[in-house]
Formats: structure tokens, sequence, C-alpha cells
């Protein structure tokens, strides 16, 4: 029975999987040229397919995740790396295409087993884009992370086993019904499989007791690839965690999340102290974001869903931004490992300004996104009552801690003596168009944050409607 | 027509800053510097204008202390203060009243002073050194005006990153540790800073149901005292920070060190004093009733302030270092005035915070002076310098005289009346403060006239023989200081009258 108001809401998913079809095709016939432009093409139409449908209101915050997949799948496309991958360019972007689809599909699933399929499959793609450049370590690493994300997709199909066992289904909503109407069973029933559940999905997030491989990734990994898996997938897990949490947030899962991510942050901050090397800083920005994210998803109130979105709005662009300056750096041959890129500033203006500009975000300071999201972010936390108090004194603590590492890689690039070997940085057309988009977007929600702001509230009094 | 003067004042700086920075402008020194003389200081008999019309300026609270702000009108930036914000109770805009016209007028006088003097301690990237003073400039004047508390929070935050730079990029080697410690120590600050305004914008809106952020709406009379003591001791933290009170104070003696002269200048000068206003304008405007449980607590930080950092200045080799403990004293002295709840208290500490502003700024570019000259700050290694540099001493002591407050310059009639004013204070234990405080008189002259003795008197090595006495420019700026100093000393009245109509 085939109805096009249906299959209209499953264009953009239908317009990508046409793509990979092209991709295939493309890398058959071998059109090496062609293949990165038509992949963006059909990203774009996916997008544009997504913005123009309709959407439910209460469907709003999966939307605007899902257009932020996009979005940032889109910028991450266009950055080129020094291990281009322009001979095997038509599978590096099927398996990119596939990673999308099922990223798409996972901020989309309504129960478990559609979940639980997704985030197998997107897996999988990753660890083919892993190890796309067939070194021994990115190999060795890619097997490593194939092996731990299959224990932790494990826990979350158990974790659904056990709720199908209590409700007797597998759908989010079925089960917040069952929670709701049966007055039979504790809560004490959930926890156990609410911590199977949030354990597989926080390893996807690189929360901290299972977050390990982040490190490993972000270090060896093509910097492009690790950008995506940096922001996309994360995009993706928080759409579901939403929905999950909404049929069971109690106080339990609200401290066992808070907990997770102070230890996450704490363990970001001790590690980006000792890092001194872009990558090392990144991942470890990464770990501390998704902590400030998850205590705003945990506390699950109407103001601070609504900074949450913001956050990740904000997010996203400087994470980006930021990705964009370092495979720069990378390019010019100057190491991003040991950080030598002193006095940048008086060789390539622009481009030190666009990427300090995405540090400084990434670090909270004002004009730039990150300082409004942290601002509305701690305002939504304290909204919930001055009991929170303590877990915003850990927050302001890390946040005080990581200026010093972000600021190592200013204090670098504005050191005055400019070495007079040093090549000025030649960036790649589409890296730096990335880095200005980036940093663009940046400013501008710093600058003018109210509208999204407003669009936030909207989405999250929605959720609770 | 003020809306706009008002605007037109914190803008035009950064206006300055673009116009030196664009690449079409000259990459010659002598020219960007001209340039930022005579802008600064046609920006100074701008902001001069204000003060001029200040006593047209309505004052509706006359009898008590004018801490509440109170401005006649308020100028919002078009664009940005827009409809959505305004509905969340965000108004990106603007006022002035007798306070923020003394804090801008020092702070437009002492950027003139600092790019005038600045002329032998910038030796590289001249645009972006002077563009970043003007940016610092406009952002110091914004938070001295605006209405708006995540404004004033805002700008409180983005002053960080010009400071940041001017002091690790043109500071001496090991300037970045520093800077990077006055970055982590005031971030940190700042941080307690955005949750006291967060619980106050909260509480606000919980006890009155208006949900704004305009500091001169707020009134938080009728929440209980203990949330009003939590979000006062948030506030405080914050803004002690920048005091610095006591235990919150290790960065400044290292930034001073190791911060190239006009940026110390201005540190000491205009930044110390962002704190004092902000515990005048939040703690005292805002929460006057936490504040007033709260004040003997920080009376005796203010006295540990006075006695710690004279103390300290004491035993120190270097005299920048002297200069900035010195600094330490003379602000727990303007805190102790603020402190006091009396009008004459709150009077002197206002005006002690001019003077300062002008003795430190006189004193540090005299260290720079010499340290330029000289190649060195330890005082067991220079003397005898006022026999080669007599316009240099003379300045020197007029400056240093007026900090060790003695009568007729500015220094005596701040000091004497935060004293004063704490004496006459109804609470008890203030009188006991007064009487520490007043040891101040003493301890600064010691610890002030220690390396004026070492520096100036003595035998003049041999190798100093040749040095030049104080060149044009630095005679202008020290003449101009001196002369303010001794114009503030004779005639008080000119502030005290203008504070208290």
């Amino acid at each position: 029975m085939f109805n096009f108001n249906n299959f209209i809401h499953y264009l953009p998913e239908v317009v990508i999987v046409f793509s990979i079809l092209l991709q295939i095709f493309c890398s058959v016939f071998n059109f090496k040229r062609i293949s990165t432009s038509m992949t963006a093409a059909g990203l774009a139409l996916s997008l544009y397919f997504l913005i123009s449908a309709q959407v439910w209101p209460t469907e709003l915050y999966s939307f605007l995740f899902k257009i932020m997949i996009l979005i940032s799948s889109l910028l991450i496309l266009f950055l080129k790396t020094k291990r281009v991958f322009v001979k095997y360019s038509g599978h590096f972007n099927t398996l990119y295409l596939f990673s999308v689809l099922f990223l798409l599909m996972i901020a989309d699933s309504t129960n478990y087993l559609s979940l639980y399929l997704n985030i197998e499959l997107f897996s999988l793609c990753m660890y083919f884009l892993f190890s796309m450049d067939k070194k021994a370590v990115t190999l060795a690493e890619s097997y490593k992370y194939l092996v731990l994300s299959v224990t932790a997709s494990a826990f979350i199909l158990s974790g659904a086993a056990f709720l199908y066992g209590l409700t007797g289904t597998f759908y989010f909503q079925g089960i917040s019904e069952f929670i709701n109407t049966a007055s039979n069973y504790s809560f004490s029933t959930y926890v156990i499989p609410f911590f199977f559940i949030i354990t597989g999905l926080c390893f996807k997030l690189g929360v901290f007791p299972f977050g390990n491989w982040i490190i490993d990734v972000y270090k060896n990994v093509d910097t492009k690839v690790a950008a995506f898996i940096s922001t996309s997938p994360k995009l993706a897990i928080f759409s579901v965690l939403v929905k999950i949490l909404g049929s069971m947030i109690t106080f339990e899962s609200s401290f066992i999340l808070i907990l997770f991510a102070l230890f996450t942050a704490g363990f970001g901050v001790i590690y980006g102290l000792r890092s001194n090397n872009l990558k090392e800083i990144m991942a470890a920005s990464s770990y501390i974001n998704i902590s400030y994210l998850l205590i705003a998803l945990a506390l699950y109130t109407k103001l601070s869903i609504a900074t949450m979105l913001f956050y990740w709005a904000a997010y996203v662009f400087m994470n980006i931004g930021a990705f964009a300056g370092i495979i720069s750096l990378e390019h010019s041959n100057q190491y991003s490992k040991e950080m030598d890129f002193r006095g940048y500033f008086y060789k390539n203006p622009l481009f030190s300004i666009c990427f300090a500009v995405c540090i400084i975000g990434l670090l909270g300071f004002p004009i730039t996104s990150g300082f409004i999201a942290k601002i509305y972010l701690l305002s939504g936390v304290l909204n919930s009552g001055i009991i929170i108090l303590p877990v915003i004194l850990f927050m302001i603590l890390f946040m005080v801690v990581s200026v010093c590492f972000y600021l190592s890689v200013i204090k670098k690039m504005f050191e005055s003596i400019p070495y007079e070997n040093m090549n000025v940085i030649k960036c790649r057309a589409s890296n730096s168009i990335v880095l200005y988009i980036c940093t663009f977007m940046t400013i501008c929600l710093g600058a003018l944050p109210a509208g999204l702001i407003k669009m936030c509230e909207y989405i999250s009094l929605y959720i609770f409607a | 027509m003020l809306e706009i003067s008002l605007l037109t004042l914190i803008f035009l700086p950064i206006i300055a800053g673009l116009i030196v920075l664009t690449p079409v402008f000259s990459d010659n020194q002598v020219f960007i510097r001209r340039f930022s003389v005579y802008f600064a200081i046609i920006h100074t008999i701008f902001s001069l204008m204000f003060f001029l019309l200040g006593p047209n300026i309505d004052v509706r609270n006359v009898d008590c202390i004018s801490c509440i702000f109170a401005p006649d009108f308020k100028a919002a930036i078009p664009f940005i203060d827009n409809n959505i914000l305004n509905q969340i109770g965000i108004h990106v805009s603007f006022g002035i009243d007798r306070l923020s016209i003394l804090m801008v007028i020092l702070t437009t006088l002492i950027t003139t002073f600092t790019i005038i003097g600045s002329k032998l301690y910038v030796k590289k990237h001249f645009k972006y050194f002077y563009s970043l003073i003007f940016f610092l400039e406009s952002i110091l004047l914004g938070i001295f005006t605006t209405t708006d508390m995540f404004v004033f929070f805002t700008l409180w935050e983005l002053e960080l990153i010009p400071m940041y730079l001017l002091i690790s990029i043109w500071g001496n080697h090991s300037a970045k540790k520093s800077a990077l410690k006055f970055v982590l120590y005031t971030f940190g600050g700042s941080l307690f800073l955005l949750l006291g305004i967060l619980l106050v914008y909260f509480t606000n809106f919980a006890v009155t149901g208006v949900l704004t952020a305009d500091i001169t709406q707020i009134s938080m009379n009728r929440v209980n005292l203990l949330l009003q003591l939590i979000i006062s001791l948030f506030l405080i933290i914050g803004f002690g920070v920048k005091v610095p009170i006591f235990p919150l104070h290790k960065w400044l003696a290292d930034t001073h060190t190791n911060a190239s002269t006009p940026v110390s200048m201005l540190l000491a000068a205009v930044l110390l004093k962002l704190g004092i206003y902000g515990i005048m304008r939040f703690n005292f405007g805002l929460l006057t009733l936490g504040f007033t449980v709260l004040s003997p607590v920080l009376g005796l930080l203010a006295v540990i302030n006075i006695i710690y950092g004279a103390a300290v200045a004491y035993y120190q080799k270097d005299i920048k270092r002297i200069v900035a403990y010195s600094s330490i004293s003379q602000m727990g002295l303007i805190l102790l005035g603020g402190v006091s709840l009396t009008n004459i208290g709150y009077t002197g500490a206002v005006y002690h915070m001019i003077s300062h502003g002008l003795v430190a700024a006189g004193l540090f570019f005299v260290v720079g002076i010499i340290k330029q000259r000289f190649h060195t700050t330890n005082i067991n290694r220079l003397s005898g310098i006022a026999s080669i540099a007599p316009r240099l001493y003379g300045f020197s002591m007029v400056i240093v005289l007026s900090a060790a407050g003695i009568p007729f310059l500015s220094g005596f009639i701040g000091e004497f009346l935060s004293i004063y004013g704490a004496l006459i204070s109804s609470l008890l234990v203030f009188k006991l403060y007064a009487v520490i405080a007043v040891f101040i008189l003493i301890l600064s002259a010691l610890y002030l006239m220690k390396p004026v003795h070492e520096v100036f008197f003595g035998i003049l090595p041999d190798k100093y023989k040749n040095i030049q006495d104080i060149a044009v420019h630095e005679f202008v700026v020290l003449a101009a200081i001196s002369f303010i100093i001794i114009l503030l000393g004779c005639f008080p009245f000119v502030i005290v009258n203008f504070l208290n109509v």
C-alpha cells in the first residue's frame, strides 16, 4: 500500500540510497574526479528534502539533529587530508554515504531493534573507513574499534531483551506507556536494562569508562574520519537518548548520567593537561563537551533540553572548524604532533584568527557561539534547582582547568618569533572554505543567538507536550 | 542626543582600532602612534564632556549613597538589541550615572597616557598593539556603562582576550606564563560571577515575576538573607579576583613584573578598579541586605590586604614588584572605604580609585623609564639617579608622595576619606579596622621611600654617567599625571561635590 505522503518523509534517506548506487557505479567505472562532488550533491539534495518536508512538532528535535548530521557530514566531506583517498574516492564516498544513512536512521529509530541494527551497521562502516589507508596502526585501531563496539552493541541488545521480557515491546513509546501504567513494577526493575542500554550508548559517545577508544582513534586515524566520528554519530546518539530518557527519566537515571558525565569531564581535563598535540587536545575537548551536554540532557527539563540543542548547534561548527584548521596545518608540513606552528599569526593572519576563533569558542569566550552556549547551558542546569550547585561547581572547575590546554594552542600561534624558513600555510581552498564557514557561523551564533535560542525553546517545549 | 553620544563614546575606539588594523593603513610606527595619540586625546576630551554635563544629569536618590545604577537614559544598540532578546529580559543597552562618568574619564585618560608613553616599549607589531589597546578601551567603557548583567558579563570575559595577548606578546620572556596565570584566575572568578548573575536573574524572576537582566530594574529586597549571602559570596569571588582581595591576589605581582610598561599601567590603573566597581554595583546596589551582613568580613579582608600588601612590598628587591604589592595594599584601602556603608567612605573609595589609578600609572611609568634606561629594576644595583635625571626625580617624588598620602596631593584625600568613613561607621568593628588601616600612611611611606632612597640617592656608578634624562613624551605624561594629582589634592570638591549632590 504505497502512500506518497508517507514516502515524502523518507525522501532524504531515499536520495542518499540513490547516491550510494551512483557512487558504486562511479567506483566501477573509476570516475574519481566527480565522485566527491556527486556525493556532496546527494547530501545537499537530501538536506533540501529534509528541510522542505513537513514535520510533526513532537519530532522536531530529531529533525534538528538530522539537519545537523547532514550539515556536518556535508562540511566534513569537503575537508581534504594529506592521505587523500583519491585512489579510493569512490569506495570512501560510498562508505561515507552509508554511514550517514545509518546515522539518519539511528536518529529516526523508534524501537530498540532498529536502533541496534543501525548502530551495528554504522560501526561496520566506520571499521572500513578507519582502515582505509591500510597502515598497520590504523588497521589495528580499526580492529580494536570493531571488537569494542560490537561488545557495546551487545549491551544494548541485552538491555533491550530485558525490557522486552518486562514489557513485551521493543518500542520506546510502548515501554514508556507500560512503565507509566503498570504499578506493580518498581523502577529498580528497570535500572538494570536501563544501565545496560546507557552503557552501550555511552560507549558510542565516548563517555569516560567506556570511551578510551576516542583517544586512539583521534590520534591514529585519518583526520577527516576523526572529524566525522567526533560530531555526526554523537548527534544521532543524542537524538536517540532524548527519546529513551523521555520514557524512563527518574532521579536515579539522571544521577547515573551526571556521574558518568562528571567523571568524563575530569578524565578529559586530566588527559588534556598532559597532551602536547592538537589531536589529543581535540580528544580532550570532545570528552569535556560531551559531558556538559550529557549533564544538560540528564536533567531533562524544558530549559536544559533547549540549552543542550543550542550547545550542539554551536559545538558542531566549532568542532569542525577546529578540525579543518588542524588538517590545514597537517597539509603545510607543520607537525600538528609537536604543535610546531609558532608565529603563524604573523604569516597567515586570516587563517590563524579563524582557527583561534574556533578554539576560543570551544573554550567559551565571548563573541563566539561557545560563550553563549556556555552561559545558556549553565543557566539551564542551574534552573533545575539550587540542589544542582555542586555539579555546577565541578563544571566550573573543569572549565577553568581546560583553559590551560586550549590556550596553549593560541599561545603558540601568537608567539612572536616567526621562523624565517617557515612556509606560509598554503591551505587547500576547500579546507579554508570549511574553516571560514565554521568561523562565520560561530561568530554569527555568538553575536545574534536570539533566533536559535527561540527555536530551541520552541522545540523543547514540544518534547514535553 | 545623549544616547547617541554615549554609544559614540563606547564604539569610537573600536572603529579606531579597526582603522589601524586595515591593511591599507600605513605600517610606519611613527604614523600609527601619532594617529593613536591624537585619537586618544580627542576621545578623552569627548569623555570630559560628560563630566561637564554631569551636574545636569538628574540624580534620583540624592540623600543616600548612589551605588544603585540609576542612569537617566538608556542607549540601546540598534539591531543587536532585538525583540527576541528583550523577551528573555536582556537589553543590550548602556547608561551613565555619576560613578560611571568618573570611571569612563579615568579609562580614557589612562589610555591616553598609555598610548603616549608606549613609544619606547613597543618594539614590534605596532598595528596589533594599538588596535588591541583600543579594543580593550572600548570593552572597559562598555563594562563601566552597561545596564545589563549579561552584557556586563560578556564584556567582563571579552576583556581577557586583548589583555592576554597584550601581556603575552609584548611582555618579557616569561610573560606567557603569567598571562596564563592571569587568565586562569580571572576566568575562574568570572565563572563564579556568572553563577551569581544567573542566580540573581532567576531569583529576581521567582520573587518579582519579571524576567529581566537589567540592573536598574532588578530588586532583590524581598529575597531571603541566606540566598542573598550565597549570591553575594559567588559575586565577591568573581570580583575579588580582579581587585584582588587577599587569598586571590597571586596573579597580580607576576603579571605586573612580566608585562610591558604600558600594559602594566593600564592593568593597575583601570582593570583593578573593575572589581571594586562590580562590588559597588552588584553587591552594594543589588544585594544590599547580604552586603550589610558580609561587610565586616570584607572589611577584615580589606585590612589584611592593606597590611599584607605593605609588608610584602617592603621586602621586595624589584621596584616593579614593590609597586605591584603597593597596589594590593591601596586596593585594600579602597575596599575598606567601599564596604564601610557610609557616604563618606563610599566617596573616599571612589576618590581613591581615581587617585590610585593616576598614581599607579605614574609609578609604573617611572619604573618603566628606569628599566628602559638602566636595564634593571633591582634596587641594590641602582643608585644616584637623581644626579643625572633630576626631572625624573622631581616627578617621581610628586607621585610617590601622593601614594604615601601627603596632604595637598590626591592620595591624601582618598585615604583620609576612606579611613574616616570606616571610623564613623555604625558598626563597632569598622572603628577597629580604621585604626589598623591608619597605619597605611606610615607603611606606604616606608615601602615607597625605601626604593626612592636606594634608587635616586647615593653615588652614581660610572657606567650610568651618559644616561639621558626623560624625553619629551615622558615629560608630557609625567607632567600631566603630576598636574592632575596636585589639582585633585588641592581641589577635592570637584569630585566630592560631583558624587554627593
